[in-house]
């Protein structure tokens, strides 16, 4: 006779070693992030020795040359002559020191206000640039506008596609579930031709369209779901003297909450996240969060690894702390979606 | 002649009415606009394509376009554009194969554990499983590139400082390169193909789990036997996302650095960007060669993809 639970995985036996293997794969995932949020504090300097905490602040060195600071630790110079009430022209090759004498300021002075520079001068570069919050509300504009409009139009498709009563239905449907094969790098070049022939080149709408303009995931999703509405709330709204228009409006919309909530969470990410599009359609100073960054190396930040570090670390920050705060609603959604798809 | 046949069908025409509860013009006004928007982004292009495939035209303000023929499709074939088309597609179909790996080396176990394991910090470990997919890749990409740069990533510190290697790895390199891509989308895809296959493995019915193990089966004949022949949906599923996720990949190559000199980086989506808009300057092809590219490589993906879709459908 078997004993029948002598090789289930679940007995306790498999449990420990189960939960140690989890806990192993799941710092390695986190190690990763860690380190780069640690590397936000490492000055460019010491980019070769290996940091697990926050670096110690060495005591600042009045040797150290002005344009080295304003290029390796990002200082803005405008900022240190506003401090020291300097109204003139500095020489980057001037020390501190010979600063300090030269427009008789006292050393100390100095010293503490370069002092926070040597940790933070990645997160001072970052906040104090106004691109960062530009891209961030950009993000958020397209992300919001994309994920509500899109919806809106889905379930508007759907609710006629639903149940695919005549035959331009199921034609249309099938157009649409072609989408899932066109890989966007087989279209970007025809798709940039088509944008500045609208003339919706450089707007946060462009992009929004090209993300509402349907594809597999959002018109299965609704029209499944639209198709599985119970007949008899379309007829009664028919029978109270309602047209279609109403039906979706007080009907189809407030219903469609589950749909929606996959739809969201299968999207966010990607329209968030999105690289191609905002880099094809926009112009840098519109930039989205991801391409801000790929703006980074060999642009404004390329003698300054630091000040790249951080720029990275924020850019993900954002949605690292919306999928925190949401993380039931992110995975739940994503396997709801994937088995109705 | 006799015209009444016209009359009779107008009439029949101005009579027809449409059933009730139907709406025609009201639902053509609720469909169209989506489907407008869906023909101009994503069919349009295609036709847009065909004629640039036969001009010399190098980019989008060429106002000197000529004729050329079939000339684009040879010059693809053909030095010096070839040593940059064929090791792209190359390094493309690597890491989609690769990358289609990793759904069974990482998704399918981490399912499989996740279905069997029962405690309190489950859900922990989920969110955190997860986490890498919601991270832009192209963010992905820069960190692990960043965190692996031979003298400066902390990665490589680390694994150096815990003796794990003797020599730091070169990310540049083309074949750490090569292999570190599909791991890092591996590793990155993980927690969303695990919930997919979980969410296949949960639809299992718990009684015809219960009667295998009550009938004193191996775990790995529950696997082969009643696990795998019920998730083949969630199968299907990850792999039409992954085929056609990765031989599109643009973002993850991107962060590897695929537009600033990288080479083992530079994939398919990544050369025709370059080729299109980054100026002809740094590169051997025009704009029309590299509408060429993407038409002479998708076209038949595409095609096949649609191929296999029929089959599978046939085959239900």
């Amino acid at each position: 006779m078997h004993n029948p639970k002598k090789k289930d995985i679940s007995s306790s036996r498999y449990t420990g070693i189960i939960g140690v293997f989890l806990l192993l794969y799941s710092a390695l995932t986190i190690l990763p992030f860690y380190l780069l949020f640690i590397r936000t504090f490492v000055p460019t300097g010491e980019s070769t020795k290996l940091f697990l905490w926050l670096p110690k602040t060495p005591d600042f060195s009045l040797d150290t040359s002005f344009g080295n600071m304003a290029i390796f630790y990002s200082l803005d110079s405008d900022d240190f002559k506003k401090a020291m009430g300097i109204d003139d022209f500095i020489d980057p090759n001037l020390t501190f020191k010979e600063i300090s004498e030269k427009y008789g300021i006292q050393p100390e002075k100095i010293s503490a206000f370069m002092r926070p520079y040597y940790l933070f001068n990645g997160w001072i570069a970052i906040v104090k640039g106004r691109q960062f919050l530009r891209s961030l509300v950009n993000t958020v504009v397209i992300t919001a506008g994309s994920i509500l409009l899109g919806a809106v139009l889905s379930i508007c498709t759907g609710s006629v596609l639903a149940g695919f009563r005549k035959r331009w239905h199921f034609l249309a449907y099938n157009m649409y579930m072609l989408q899932i094969v066109i890989p966007p790098a087989l279209v970007m070049i025809p798709q940039f031709i088509i944008t500045k022939e609208l003339g919706i080149y450089d707007s946060l709408m462009g992009i929004i369209l090209f993300n509402i303009k349907g594809g597999a995931l959002p018109i299965m999703l609704f029209t499944s779901y639209i198709a599985g509405v119970p007949k008899e709330l379309k007829e009664s709204v028919t029978i109270d003297g309602g047209s279609h228009a109403t039906y979706v409006a007080r009907i189809l919309f407030p219903l469609c909450k589950v749909p929606f909530a996959s739809f969201t969470a299968i999207q966010v990410p990607l329209v968030w996240n999105d690289l191609l599009y905002p880099l094809l359609f926009l112009k840098p100073e519109n930039y989205t969060l991801t391409p801000w960054v790929n703006t980074f190396v060999g642009g404004e930040f390329s003698t300054n690894f630091q000040a790249i570090y951080t720029g990275l670390f924020v850019s993900l920050l954002p949605l690292l702390v919306v999928y925190i705060v949401f993380q039931r609603f992110f995975i739940q959604g994503a396997m709801a979606g994937a088995v109705k798809g | 002649m006799d015209f009444s046949w016209v009359k009779g069908s107008i009439t029949k025409w101005v009579r027809m009415k449409p059933k009730r509860g139907e709406e025609p013009v009201l639902e053509f006004f609720l469909f169209a606009p989506q489907f407008i928007l869906y023909i101009t982004f994503t069919i349009l292009p295609f036709m847009i394509a065909i004629p640039i495939l036969f001009t010399s035209r190098t980019d989008f303000l060429d106002s000197a376009v000529e004729f050329v023929g079939f000339r684009n499709f040879s010059a693809i074939f053909s030095p010096p554009l070839v040593n940059d088309y064929l090791p792209a597609v190359k390094r493309t179909a690597f890491y989609t194969f690769f990358n289609y790996l990793s759904v069974y080396i990482f998704g399918l176990p981490l399912a499989l554990i996740m279905y069997e394991y029962v405690s309190r910090l489950k859900q922990s470990f989920f969110t955190i499983i997860y986490l890498p997919y919601i991270i832009a890749p192209f963010g992905i990409g820069m960190m692990m590139s960043m965190l692996l740069s031979r003298d400066t990533g902390s990665l490589n510190l680390l694994l150096v400082e815990l003796n794990i290697i003797s020599q730091p790895i070169d990310i540049m390199d083309e074949t750490v390169a090569r292999w570190a891509l599909p791991i890092v989308a591996g590793w990155k895809n993980a927690g969303f193909n695990m919930a997919i296959i979980l969410a296949g493995l949960l639809s299992v019915p718990r009684e015809t789990v219960e009667a295998s193990i009550v009938d004193g089966v191996s775990y790995f004949q529950r696997l082969f036997f009643i696990y795998i022949p019920q998730i083949i949906p969630s199968f299907i599923i990850a792999t039409i996302m992954c085929l056609l996720g990765s031989f599109g990949a643009f973002d993850l190559p991107v962060g590897f650095g695929g537009m600033r000199g990288n080479n083992a980086a530079m994939f398919l989506a990544v050369l025709l960007y370059k080729m299109g808009f980054a100026g002809s300057v740094s590169q051997s092809g025009t704009l029309a060669q590299a509408v060429t590219i993407s038409v002479v490589t998708y076209v038949p993906l595409v095609l096949i993809a649609i191929l296999l879709n029929r089959l599978q459908k046939r085959l239900e």
